[in-house]
């Protein structure tokens, strides 16, 4: 069974998560998605995200896509990805979705992929109107593109903190402005990431988008090089 | 190098072909060829920080490694200069 985990279910994880469950159901593959996220949906994100209802968001979307798409199994992990429970949630030969809202959280999970030995990981974020994916693939113990981490110190040394190290105060005040239109072009790019990945055919390892300039720019990030 | 780049051509898409006789500078988006071979990345930093916007924190990659401030670029290589990742989501 294909095993895919969505962490971060906001503005990318809503927009990407509807089209990811539509292209799997007429597959004809058995697959499972797993929803991870600790965060509750409130009306105040209602700008950029689509929950039916108010609570958990990975409960809640979870249980949507489960009535629109009988073909698929959806599981909901209401909690944030800490070093506690990271074992428990991502496993060999996953397929990782990354969407998360902090360098923090994109460091943790890039460092446990490395001690995989068979995972891809599709990790998107955006700031106002532009944004970036990257793609690390890890196959039979080797870098296939390289960690999220190895051109990026601001991943791999990160300032900010992860949601689940914040206070409720903090949680709510959070956050600056965003746009659903970038939010809706970084989904895109992973999902055409996440395609190229199953059919072998992925041609990068990082692309950046700018939603005003109307550009974007696949740039190869190599893995480890054959001895 | 002290004064800005006067052979730099326009900034404009990245596309996969350049001349062999430049170096093609990337920023994020942005992509521009430049007669800066021989010129250290250092160099090419200051120079183009304010056309291509480059961050100061901008990790420099040539040939898919990372390299110093002191490497000099030879003509035909790939300079890039990588963007910040997204933060949010």
């Amino acid at each position: 069974m294909m095993e895919i985990k969505v962490i971060g279910i906001g503005g990318i994880g809503c927009a990407l998560l509807p089209f990811l469950a539509r292209y799997l159901n007429y597959r004809g593959e058995r697959v499972r998605i797993t929803l991870i996220d600790g965060d509750e949906f409130q009306r105040s994100n209602a700008d950029r995200q689509a929950f039916g209802t108010l609570g958990n968001k990975a409960k809640v979307k979870a249980a949507e896509l489960a009535r629109e798409f009988e073909g698929l199994s959806f599981r909901a992990v209401p909690e944030y990805i800490t070093e506690t429970n990271i074992a428990r949630h991502l496993q060999e030969g996953d397929t990782i979705l990354l969407a998360v809202d902090n360098h923090k959280t994109r460091k943790l999970v890039s460092d446990y992929c490395e001690k995989l030995t068979a995972m891809a990981l599709i990790s998107g974020g955006n700031d106002f109107t532009d944004g970036n994916v990257q793609i690390h693939i890890r196959q039979g113990g080797r870098d296939r593109t390289a960690p999220i981490t190895r051109f990026h110190p601001e991943i791999r040394d990160p300032q900010d903190r992860s949601p689940a190290e914040m206070s409720c105060e903090e949680l709510m005040e959070r956050g600056a402005p965003q746009l659903l239109f970038t939010n809706l072009t970084i989904a895109s790019a992973m999902l055409n990431a996440f395609y190229s990945t199953c059919e072998e055919k992925l041609q990068y390892g990082e692309v950046y988008l700018d939603i005003i300039e109307g550009k974007s720019n696949p740039l190869k990030r190599e893995g480890e090089r054959e001895p | 190098m002290t004064e800005p780049l006067k052979q730099a051509q326009r900034v404009r898409p990245a596309s996969p072909t350049g001349t062999q006789e430049t170096v093609r500078v990337i920023y994020g988006v942005h992509s521009l060829d430049a007669n800066v071979a021989g010129r250290t990345v250092g160099e090419i930093r200051a120079a183009l920080r304010q056309a291509l916007n480059i961050g100061p924190q901008a990790v420099a990659v040539v040939d898919g490694q990372e390299v110093k401030e002191g490497f000099v670029l030879q003509t035909g290589e790939i300079l890039e200069f990588v963007r910040l990742a997204g933060e949010k989501g």
